[in-house]
């Protein structure tokens, strides 16, 4: 009867804690909605790879293999997921007004920030490879943070990317109260005019090239990312793949999206990820997030010293790539301090416009880094 | 600062330094990027709104070829 309880005996704390980690997270997925399509697949995946002796994992083991040929080996996953998120993005109120292009870079700063401190707190914790993973949680875009962290190797790609997604989901929290904090009342109330400028097909269909071109010449090693979330907008844009850019957007976003929530739960098993690492880059992400908000809303502010037109400081914050519940943050916050207040169209500009941003910066930190 | 880099190992150091390249340089770097990006999608803009109102891009007034060729067959 012994082989009966051959698995009971073979369990460790640790797996019980990943259980435990496991039921959280599905439990955050299903009754407070946070990211569900990510971290209810996540959750069980972390459930399903802790137990004693699961042959999902090993040479034969589905999550393993699914793990080496869809992110490990080629990153194939998080690329190919860029290609529905392109088709999703309408980049039509950033076309409008140009200028947003420029808080979207400046969304990024906590990226940078939160390297230097890691790097800060010591080489026997965590590596140069690892720093820049942690940092690029700040980059709020789950695929950009698997990408970055497993092409340089990071061991703590799991608890990144669980992180990555857990702060996403709480940007309604965190940035309210980090705005507040820099902003005055009257300069959230700061109204902004939007011009209904109708883009023109051409624009809309030049853009992804263009960026593309660009993003490729200066910063080669943001190609795949860029490349194929432009990819997905051109076939959104150019009017004669409608029945593709819907599938891109519904069939192949959900069906990665199912399979990745899995797949990274094989970097959870419980000796990668119960240690003390985990819970320091839960606080960097934090930082990550609080400092990218500080960024866009700074650059808002050192704008308006030479702009006739003022921007609502708060429009930077919508800077960082979460998608769309940063814009929203902002609208919301703008109607608080006036109910006649319209910011949405310009933080949603903000808001693609750090989607793009991110996606280059990620390349740039793994040129930087791996080069 | 020079004392807190002398409490630092070598590896530290180096990385702390890495760090400061990596976000000087990325910086700059997503700036260029993004400000090449902006500047051109100002003037795709600019040629797509002086189109419609039927100028060219140096803001002269484009012929109409139908209109030429209706009062040619009407003449």
């Amino acid at each position: 009867m012994d082989y009966l309880i051959e698995g009971l005996n073979a369990l460790t704390w640790q797996q019980v804690v990943m259980w435990v980690i496991g039921a959280l997270l599905i439990f955050l997925a299903i009754k407070k909605k946070m990211e569900p399509a990510l971290l209810l697949p996540i959750g069980f995946g972390a459930i399903l790879v802790n137990i004693p002796g699961s042959n999902v994992l090993g040479e034969n083991g589905i999550v393993q293999w699914l793990f080496e040929v869809g992110i490990e080996a080629s990153e194939a996953m998080p690329i190919l997921l860029f290609i529905g998120i392109g088709a999703m993005i309408d980049f039509g109120p950033l076309l409008s007004n140009p200028k947003l292009f420029l808080l979207g870079g400046a969304a990024q700063f906590g990226i940078f920030v939160t390297i230097l401190i890691a790097a800060l707190i010591g080489d026997s914790v965590f590596s140069i490879e690892d720093a820049a993973s942690i940092g690029i949680i700040g980059a709020a875009d789950g695929p950009t943070s698997i990408l970055v962290a497993q092409t340089l190797n990071s061991k703590y790609l799991a608890a990144i990317v669980v992180v990555a997604y857990s702060y996403m989901a709480l940007v309604p929290f965190i940035q309210p109260m980090v705005i507040k904090a820099i902003t005055t009342k009257k300069e959230r109330g700061i109204h902004m005019k939007y011009t209904n400028y109708t883009v023109s097909k051409t624009t809309k269909i030049l853009f992804p090239i263009v960026v593309t071109l660009v993003a490729g010449l200066i910063a080669p090693a943001s190609l795949a990312l860029v490349g194929f979330l432009m990819f997905g907008n051109l076939i959104r844009e150019c009017g004669v793949l409608d029945s593709l850019s819907e599938a891109a957007q519904n069939v192949l976003a959900n069906l990665i999206t199912l399979l990745l929530g899995i797949t990274i739960a094989f970097q959870m098993q419980a000796e990668f990820f119960v240690t003390y690492q985990t819970l320091i880059i839960m606080g960097l992400g934090l930082f990550a997030f609080v400092f990218d908000t500080i960024g866009g809303v700074m650059f808002a502010k050192f704008l308006n010293l030479f702009s006739k037109n003022k921007i609502n400081p708060m429009v930077g914050a919508a800077g960082i790539s979460a998608f769309p519940m940063a814009a929203r943050v902002v609208q919301k916050l703008g109607q608080e301090e006036d109910p006649t207040n319209h910011l949405l169209m310009h933080a949603v500009g903000t808001n693609v416009s750090g989607q793009i941003a991110s996606a280059i910066v990620g390349g740039l930190i793994i040129g930087l880094v791996a080069g | 600062m020079n004392n807190v880099m002398l409490l630092m190992t070598e590896a530290t150091k180096a990385n702390v330094l890495k760090s400061l390249e990596i976000m000087w340089k990325g910086l700059a770097a997503i700036f260029i990027v993004i400000g090449i990006i902006a500047i051109i999608t100002f003037i795709m803009n600019d040629i797509s709104m002086r189109r419609s109102q039927g100028k060219n891009i140096f803001g002269k007034p484009v012929k109409n070829k139908k209109e030429e060729e209706t009062s040619e067959k009407e003449g």
